[in-house]
């Protein structure tokens, strides 16, 4: 009787120990809430966000994040550095294209990749349009973004860079009416808005094959000193975008429903890019290497007056997201 | 009961046993799988390699060999993607967008293929520039989510290997714990009862018949007990039947012992003197004529006859004269030493062995007390009796040895004794002329 004593007296020290050490663990994510501006872009890009916003995700992890929406990643990234926001979720190209005027932001991470998110449409052929037919035309972009890079890749990919093509610059939600009106000859743009032009005129849009010419990521992007300052809050909100990931991959139709919800965006037009999107959180060589190759790029076609690119390997701030892949890695 | 407990406690063993060889199994069976999955990978990441490898020399030269070359990789690659059989959702989401990668490669290399004929330029607004970096930052991408996968199945497989051992820890702690409790209850029970069955034992072989062995519990050990309880009631039981048997013999001994004593006292005495009768007498006086041989001492034999008993029997009746010989026994005996024998040997006939005399004196002595005792008058409810005697005395050995020899002699002088009138007794002739000089010849 006396062993058996011993036996469960160790038996319940172990259970203790264990309680004990998950009250601690319980105990220590009893800190207090912390609030934060996201400054996010209103397309499914921003997916992960708006799911961890929408389901309580931000605010399981101690974090009260205030969603502040913007049509671009360009203006989150303009609210983010005018103090508007603390964080903003901006294209790679949003970022390189600042990258020559500032060096005082971070990349925190990469939260969803496409490789299928910029479009070149013409509009009102009845023949399938040959990419030499663009010579001589006004293409519609947005300027030193994500559109005007992708336009110059396809041409210099496709052997078509000595085109003469007159580039006009327009604000993305202009690009759709510019192209009906026949202000400009093809656009090149992103999505919803292709989906958009595709559906109000099915058989009248041309979309130039374009598969694997570029590849977008939508990045989380802070200020310099908010991200040596808010280190244990960015952990948070990296967290709770890397659970509400998961939620994605396991439950893509509710994770649709609810964006859908959200954006004010019709289910199938969500369908026509989701299939496109990766949802993943990385800082790795090959957002660098597509940091690399537009900033060349900017720099060859003169987009900006430096003369060789910056080392985008300085704007990369992966000390978070480090910390919230090691610390999966244990669960 | 301890049998069960002991069936359990197997099982419980046998059990664990399972668990840890279930356990091993499974393991074994985990590692090759995902062996097999990482070495899938690891052949994954070989395919891009040599993509990559063959990428490059389509860079560098630009010609039609290099195009085939590279396009076979690049359908290499994508027959390895095809054939993946991942069931984890984030290692299948890797694959998925490896797929997608490895067809972004495989338009690009359409592009290349229109690119051929074009001027040779490097820089990345040159065609073979974009391409390159194109081809660079997917092949660049590719590595990075083939090494995520391997971390992933690795972490996968450690949380598997994980949830298996701890499951199996859990398992067989509980199990040890039950084990040692049915080890410790059973030991427990198994000594109670052993030491109650002992102690049980020791009070039977110190004789306590009354001794019961009481155990609680439902066992073997409680059976035995209960069959020694039964086996020290019926010992009980055939102990008292014995003692009792015993003491009915001993009494119905001590029964017979006294009715024999009865019977000889009946069939060695005079009914109704209870002096000793004729025989008795007899038997007696031959003993003692054999011991007076063997120490050398003297004896007389006194011969008594009443006078006149025949008037009283005849005048005052058979009962009056039964009564008075009654009498004349108690005063003969009276008259004599404890250790003198008295014998009643013919109607009014008694007599008397004196021994050891030491003279002729004694024995004169001894008549006269007789005489004198005899002649006391005997009252009786309506007579007076006064009773008078003959005394025939003979002496051993002085007169003869042999008891025929002397009684015939002691009868012979009664019968000179009773040629006196009134009391009177008589020595032989020879014993007279020798009254003070008695000795053996």
């Amino acid at each position: 009787m006396k062993k058996l004593a011993i036996y469960t007296a160790i038996l319940l020290l172990a259970v203790g120990g264990v309680g004990s050490g998950y009250y601690l663990s319980q105990s220590a994510d009893m800190e207090p809430t912390d609030k934060l501006r996201i400054a996010m872009s209103t397309t499914p890009l921003s997916a992960p966000i708006i799911i961890a916003r929408q389901l309580e995700i931000f605010k399981k992890h101690k974090i009260d994040v205030e969603l502040m929406p913007f049509r671009g990643g360009h203006l989150c990234f303009e609210a983010m550095m005018t103090g508007q926001a603390d964080l903003a979720t901006s294209s790679e190209s949003v970022v390189m294209f600042n990258s020559f005027e500032r060096q005082d932001f971070r990349l925190l991470a990469s939260f969803v990749e496409s490789d299928n998110d910029l479009k070149l449409i013409t509009y009102g052929t009845d023949e399938k349009p040959a990419i030499t037919d663009l010579n001589h035309r006004k293409i519609g972009m947005v300027k030193a973004s994500a559109s005007e890079f992708f336009v110059d890749a396809f041409l210099i990919i496709t052997g078509q860079h000595d085109l003469s093509i007159e580039k006009v610059y327009l604000p993305p939600q202009d690009l759709g009416p510019a192209l009906i009106a026949g202000d400009v000859d093809a656009i090149s743009v992103w999505e919803p808005f292709g989906y958009q032009l595709n559906r109000a005129h099915p058989d009248k849009i041309y979309q130039f094959p374009s598969k694997g010419t570029y590849n977008l990521s939508f990045n989380l992007v802070s200020t310099k000193q908010h991200a040596q300052s808010h280190y244990r809050q960015h952990v948070k909100v990296l967290k709770a975008i890397d659970e509400a990931q998961l939620f994605i991959a396991k439950y893509p139709l509710q994770a649709k429903q609810i964006i859908s919800e959200y954006l004010k965006v019709p289910l199938n037009e969500l369908e026509w890019t989701w299939s496109d999107y990766v949802f993943r959180l990385s800082l790795n060589n090959s957002l660098l290497s597509n940091l690399q190759t537009q900033g060349r790029w900017a720099v060859a076609r003169e987009k900006t007056i430096a003369l060789s690119v910056p080392d985008f390997r300085t704007l990369l701030n992966d000390k978070a997201l480090r910390h919230v892949l090691e610390s999966s890695k244990e669960d | 009961m301890i049998n069960t407990r002991l069936k359990i406690i197997l099982l419980i063993s046998l059990l664990l046993t399972s668990i840890i060889i279930a356990t091993f199994i499974a393991l074994k069976h985990l590692q090759d799988a995902n062996f097999d999955r990482l070495d899938y990978i690891m052949q994954t990441e070989n395919a891009v390699d040599t993509l990559r490898s063959r990428l490059w020399i389509l860079q560098e030269f630009q010609d039609e060999e290099a195009l085939t070359q590279t396009k076979a990789a690049h359908d290499i690659l994508s027959q390895q993607l095809s054939t993946h059989h991942f069931k984890k959702i984030a290692i299948t989401s890797i694959f998925t967008n490896l797929i997608r990668m490895n067809d972004n490669l495989g338009a690009l290399l359409t592009f290349a293929d229109k690119g051929l004929a074009t001027t040779t330029k490097h820089g990345i607004t040159s065609t073979n520039g974009m391409l390159t970096a194109r081809f660079n930052m997917t092949l660049q991408a590719m590595s990075e989510e083939l090494t995520s996968a391997q971390s992933l199945m690795i972490r996968h497989v450690a949380h598997q290997q994980k949830i298996i051992l701890y499951f199996a820890i859990c398992i067989l702690l509980l199990g040890s714990l039950a084990l040692l409790h049915q080890i410790q209850a059973t030991l427990k029970v198994f000594n109670q009862s052993l030491l109650r069955l002992t102690k049980g034992i020791l009070r039977l072989s110190k004789g306590d018949l009354q001794t019961k062995i009481m155990i609680q519990q439902d066992n073997e050990l409680s059976d035995v007990a209960e069959q020694f309880n039964k086996m020290t009631l019926r010992l009980n039981e055939t102990t008292i039947k014995k003692e009792a048997l015993q003491f009915e013999v001993q009494r119905q001994t001590q029964q017979l012992q006294a009715q024999h004593e009865k019977l000889k006292f009946v069939a060695e005495h005079d009914d109704l003197t209870q002096l000793y009768s004729r025989s008795a007498f007899e038997r007696q006086i031959d003993t003692a004529i054999a011991r007076c041989h063997r120490t050398g001492i003297h004896a007389a034999l006194l011969f008594i006859d009443l006078d006149k008993f025949k008037q009283i029997n005849d005048s005052l009746g058979h009962h009056i004269g039964d009564q008075v010989l009654v009498e004349c026994a108690a005063r003969l005996l009276k008259s004599v030493r404890s250790s003198d024998i008295c014998a009643r040997i013919g109607g009014d006939e008694f007599v008397i062995w004196l021994e050891p005399i030491s003279g002729l004196l004694e024995v004169k002595l001894v008549c006269d007390k007789i005489l004198k005792n005899l002649s006391q008058p005997l009252n009786l409810p309506s007579h007076q009796v006064r009773l008078e005697a003959s005394i025939g005395i003979a002496l051993l050995p002085n007169d003869d040895v042999a008891r025929q020899a002397l009684i015939k002699i002691a009868d012979d002088n009664m019968y000179l004794a009773k040629l006196t009138t009134g009391n009177s007794y008589q020595f032989s002739e020879s014993a007279n002329s020798a009254l003070n000089n008695l000795h053996f010849l």
